[in-house]
């Protein structure tokens, strides 16, 4: 299919689907199914374990919803308490700053109309790359 | 019996790079040191190589066992990637600094005495800081500063260290030792500023971020681990490096959590792995030391590219907060596969590289009967999940559509992106190639019915919480904001303190000043009235008192000084 080939495949097809909320809530749903089946799972098998505690049904389930939902919702009020504005170490930090555009190859084609042309994209980086090697060597 | 050594090789390479006008062939250099080097350890005989008497003392510059040769092979393999990663740099400082940096880092690992694993911890201080100053702005310099200074007071530390339990034990040998001499507290302190204990940790979210692109690559890789290694080879099976572990990967998480850089979220990150090895080194059994070395070894490859991904985002979109981020797959799929990909690893999913190292520290917790800390890791892998495995990824690719439509990242760091990212799968499927690498002989066995189930069902339902975050709207929202950490310390609460004080201190000090003024002032105008014509001084003297006046005077003389005869 020699068509075909001359348009390199595009990764980005891969992630469409989050963008979709019918989609997503598929996903979710495909998890929750998994989740379920895994805790049916333990409850039915006896695995060995170090502790006594870790021997209980549904432990690890457990624990890893309970700390995972604990340290988002902990962290969320650690922040009321060490948050400052972007430039409280400014300017003897980084946080203020912008990264000095020389060092990098910033290219963003928002502006054009459409952006599913990865010819285009290949030919863009590429010019992009050449004119960083001629520019970059002070 | 030969001096040569791998390190040598990158120092001289550094030297030689200087006088090398091409760029293209400077940065191949940069490739083709590490290939030769990692060839190189692979095929070095254990045992003791270059020993040097040197007034009296015994250098063993290189010491070849199990536990070195693992730390030499990845250290190689990290420098090789940084420099394909760092492909397109062209900044002779950056490309001297990374070369002098990695071969110290290296050089560490096979030093066999502390004096000369001391003459490596400062270059690694020195040659790293330009990674950071190769910024060029004011903020990158500051913070090179600062991290200089801090890593420097761990090699005065490690020097004072070693000279204290050189003169306790006679012996200046970099092994196994315990904890109780001021000597020995001061290598262990030393090391444990390398290594960002708790509370000595903050040089590393400080100036990580700081670095350029391509440096905080090659950054991720080295000094922290090196302390790991040291660590491993002077204190292992010393009980209080369990809870230090233990507090290390906790408390990173929850700052992690609510960090906007992504770069410092990696750092904070960074910080609770070490935990897991410091960890395992406290717990000191063969099995958990083997868990230290691999999990060395995969976060060293996962971490960086992790940090490479964020790079390339950094590269292309000039930011990396992320608050200006997301939606980002659109354009740069491959960089989030790759992202995905290290995510995958660090948060221990079966079939991934951090599933294969980070159950052999937890088996040898569980073995060793330490219950409270098993259940802080488990809870720590929770937090990994969340912090690296679905923050980092999730704002800079997918989240909100941040309106930016980068290009991909170059051909150079997507091939440096996919091979780390291969040998991160490579290793969660074929784990025997790590595990033959270890330093201990231990039988291991990751990919038990019981063992993937668990861990399915810890991810699987993290999973589910962060769904039940997001819907609830518990998660914190990514703002343009800092986090203040101890670091607030001496970057604020000192400074101005001695800035409120300074005044007081100021005039104390200028009171005797004035005084003095004053007093030289009176004495002239005195002395000028004296001389004056008719003045007392003016007048003719008589020899006797002239005499009698030097006689005064000496005696004087000799009464102030009699105490010091």
């Amino acid at each position: 299919m020699p068509s075909k080939s001359n348009k390199p495949y595009d990764f980005a097809a891969w992630f469409t689907w989050v963008d979709n909320p019918v989609r997503v809530r598929r996903v979710v749903r495909a998890l929750l199914i998994f989740c379920a089946v895994l805790f049916v799972i333990d409850l039915l098998y006896h695995r060995h374990a170090y502790f006594g505690f870790e021997q209980s049904r549904g432990f690890y389930a457990i624990s890893g919803f309970v700390a995972f939902a604990g340290i988002v919702i902990l962290a969320g009020q650690l922040r009321r308490l060490i948050r400052r504005e972007e430039n409280y170490y400014s300017p003897e930090s980084i946080d203020g700053e912008k990264y000095p555009p020389n060092e990098l190859s910033i290219i963003d084609n928002k502006q054009r109309s459409e952006f599913t042309d990865s010819q285009q994209n290949e030919s863009i980086t590429s010019r992009s790359t050449a004119h960083m090697d001629q520019g970059g060597d002070k | 019996m030969t001096l040569a050594q791998p390190a040598f090789l990158f120092l001289a390479a550094a030297a030689g790079c200087a006088f090398i006008r091409n760029a293209k062939l400077r940065a191949l250099l940069l490739l083709a040191v590490p290939c030769i080097s990692l060839l190189w350890v692979a095929l070095l005989d254990s045992g003791t190589h270059a020993t040097v008497q040197y007034a009296g003392l015994t250098l063993e510059m290189m010491r070849v066992d199990g536990l070195s040769r693992i730390f030499a092979i990845i250290f190689s393999i990290a420098a090789g990637l940084s420099a394909l990663y760092a492909w397109h740099v062209r900044d002779l400082m950056q490309q001297i600094a990374t070369l002098a940096y990695a071969g110290a880092a290296i050089g560490g690992v096979f030093a066999g005495d502390l004096l000369t694993l001391f003459l490596y911890w400062e270059v690694t201080a020195v040659a790293s800081v330009f990674l950071i100053w190769a910024r060029r702005t004011h903020g990158a310099f500051s913070t090179g500063m600062r991290y200089l200074l801090i890593q420097v007071l761990s090699g005065v530390l490690l020097l004072m260290g070693l000279l204290l339990h050189y003169q306790d034990s006679g012996s200046m040998a970099f092994t196994s030792m315990t904890l109780g001499s001021i000597g020995t507290w001061c290598i262990f302190i030393a090391f444990g500023i390398k290594c960002a204990f708790p509370l000595l940790h903050n040089w590393l979210q400080d100036s990580y971020p700081a670095a350029t692109v391509t440096g905080t690559v090659v950054l991720s890789a080295f000094t922290t681990k090196m302390a790991v290694y040291a660590l491993a080879r002077g204190f292992p099976g010393t009980e209080i490096l369990v809870y230090i572990g233990a507090v290390m990967t906790l408390f990173p998480i929850f700052f992690a959590e609510i960090e906007n850089d992504l770069r410092r979220v990696l750092a904070y990150s960074l910080n609770n792995q070490l935990g897991f090895m410091v960890v395992g080194v406290g717990i000191g059994t063969p099995l958990a030391i083997n868990g230290t070395a691999a999990h060395a070894f995969c976060h060293i490859l996962y971490k960086a590219l992790l940090f490479m991904s964020i790079g390339a985002v950094l590269f292309r979109t000039g930011t990396s907060k992320a608050s200006e981020l997301g939606g980002l797959y659109r354009t740069m799929p491959k960089t989030a596969i790759f992202c995905l990909i290290g995510a995958a690893s660090i948060s221990a999913v079966p079939l991934f590289s951090g599933f294969v190292s980070k159950s052999l520290i937890l088996s040898a917790a569980g073995k060793e009967g330490y219950w409270l800390i098993w259940i802080a890791l488990l809870i720590a892998s929770a937090g990994v999940l969340s912090h690296s495995g679905i923050k980092i990824p999730y704002a800079a690719f997918f989240a909100k559509d941040c309106g930016k439509r980068p290009a991909e990242a170059p051909r150079h760091m997507l091939w440096a992106m996919g091979i780390t990212a291969s040998l991160c799968v490579l290793i969660g499927i074929f784990p025997g190639v790590l595990y033959s690498l270890l330093p201990n002989d231990v039988p291991y066995h990751p990919y038990t019915f019981g063992h993937i189930l668990t861990q399915l069902q810890l991810l699987g339902f993290a999973l589910l919480a962060f769904v039940f975050v997001m819907k609830t709207g518990l998660h914190p929202h990514e703002i343009r904001a800092v986090n203040v950490d101890s670091d607030w310390i001496y970057r604020k609460f000192l400074p101005k303190q001695i800035k409120r004080i300074s005044p007081t201190i100021g005039i104390l000090v200028s009171l005797p000043g004035k005084w003095l003024a004053n007093a030289v002032a009176h004495s002239t105008a005195q002395l000028a009235k004296l001389s004056e014509p008719r003045g007392v001084l003016a007048r003719g003297w008589s020899i006797n008192s002239m005499v009698f006046i030097l006689t005064v005077v000496m005696g004087l003389v000799l009464i102030f000084n009699f105490g010091k005869v």
